[in-house]
């Protein structure tokens, strides 16, 4: 029996080198078409996204525009001539609301038989209080005292206090009563047309923020 | 030795499989190197541009709704105010003149009170769009009469504000009153009405 091998070729194993080979080209191939495949995807995504960044830009400069053509309109001189405007309209309309006939009704329900009112005079503030500054003289100190607890008891008038008194030649207490008057007429609602300016006044602030910034350029 | 002649061999005899796996090789990456790799990059940043431009256009978008809502906002005031103007307002110093005059004295008469005086002043410096005719009156009567011409002129059309009652007694008299109430109303000067107009 033969051990050693004679030939002068040594045998190796052709077919599973080939094999191998084989597998391993196909594997090249793949992974060329791949390859060439994803390049080209890779180079229409990046068309696609240079292209969508150019138009959101020029969208953002176009709207930029228009933002600016706004803000030019709608100025800061202009919106605080207009919100001036709308207060004012609005104390006006809340004077012409206030009902004299209401305090007066309210007054006579609580006023004793020894004080008499001699002036009222409202006061409109800028949130829509009212107060009232009533001149009154009585016998006494305390009818004067009586109507001042009548009217805070009715619930029409809060924060009463007797700022001025003084004792008259003919033995009268004339005094200055002032207090806030809770009036019957809605005075604290806008009138509805007009809404709120100082909304305009925020978005228009927001606006300049943005204006400002490197957001849009 | 023996091992290297052998892969000699392997190749010489296989390189019609070998040489094209090297090519197919050497294809995949000069296809990487030159276009997946460099395109990766540029598609990274390009990535990030995008977003940077889609969040700066949706602050945009945002922001032009909200000018148009102004625009839309401030000309609606405009035209309230306008029209508040219009139909509520006398019009002009003549306007404010005609509803407060010969209408108050006529008021007063009917709620049977007796006038006596009447000082009517423009205000000298109005803070606001709006000019001011104040009027100060004096009338004498009933206090129920004194109550009728006030709910008479609360519940008038016309744009007639009562800013301040006084109440005293006549001397010589012994139930009449006298009542000093200072009214004013409001009117749109002119020169403001051409300006806003323009």
């Amino acid at each position: 029996m033969l051990i050693g091998n004679l030939s002068t070729r040594p045998f190796y194993n052709e077919r599973l080198v080939s094999v191998v080979l084989g597998v391993l080209l196909i594997g090249v191939i793949i992974a060329a078409a791949i390859s060439i495949g994803h390049a080209i995807s890779l180079s229409s995504q990046y068309t696609a996204l240079t292209s969508r960044v150019r138009h959101d830009e020029s969208e953002a400069k176009t709207l930029k525009k228009v933002l600016s053509a706004v803000q030019n309109e709608a100025s800061a001189e202009e919106t605080n001539l207009l919100t001036s405007a709308t207060r004012e309209v609005e104390s006006v309309v809340a004077r012409r609301m206030f009902s004299w006939t209401a305090l007066f009704n309210r007054i006579e329900r609580t006023l004793p038989a020894d004080v008499i009112v001699t002036a009222i005079r409202p006061d409109f503030f800028d949130d829509q209080t009212v107060s009232v500054s009533l001149d009154l003289v009585g016998r006494s100190v305390e009818a004067i005292d009586v109507f001042v607890e009548n009217l805070e008891q009715s619930g029409g008038f809060t924060k009463l206090l007797i700022r001025q008194e003084e004792l008259t030649d003919a033995g009268m207490y004339r005094a200055n009563l002032f207090g806030h008057y809770l009036s019957e007429t809605e005075l604290s609602r806008n009138p509805s047309f007009l809404g709120n300016p100082n909304s305009i006044e925020a978005i228009i602030a927001s606006l300049d923020d943005l204006g400002s910034s490197e957001g849009i350029r | 030795m023996k091992n290297l002649n052998l892969l000699k061999r392997v190749f010489v005899e296989k390189k019609p499989l070998i040489v094209p796996l090297m090519v197919g090789l050497a294809i995949n990456l000069i296809v990487y190197s030159t276009a997946i790799y460099p395109q990766a990059q540029r598609i990274a940043t390009a990535k990030a541009q995008a977003e940077t431009a889609t969040k700066i256009r949706a602050a945009a978008v945002h922001a032009e709704k909200d000018a148009r809502v102004i625009a839309a906002r401030k000309i609606q005031i405009n035209k309230d105010l306008e029209r508040f103007y219009a139909e509520s307002l006398p019009d002009g110093l003549a306007g404010a003149r005609r509803i407060t005059y010969l209408r108050l004295a006529r008021l007063a008469k009917l709620a049977g009170l007796r006038y006596e005086r009447r000082t009517i002043q423009l205000e000298a410096d109005p803070k606001g769009r709006l000019g001011k005719l104040n009027t100060t009156m004096v009338l004498a009567g009933e206090y129920v009469n004194m109550r009728r011409f006030i709910h008479g002129l609360e519940t008038a059309q016309e744009f007639v504000v009562i800013e301040d009652i006084s109440l005293a007694q006549a001397s010589g008299q012994n139930s009449a009153l006298v009542l000093t109430i200072q009214l004013a109303t409001y009117y749109r000067p002119e020169n403001t009405r051409t300006e806003s107009n323009a």
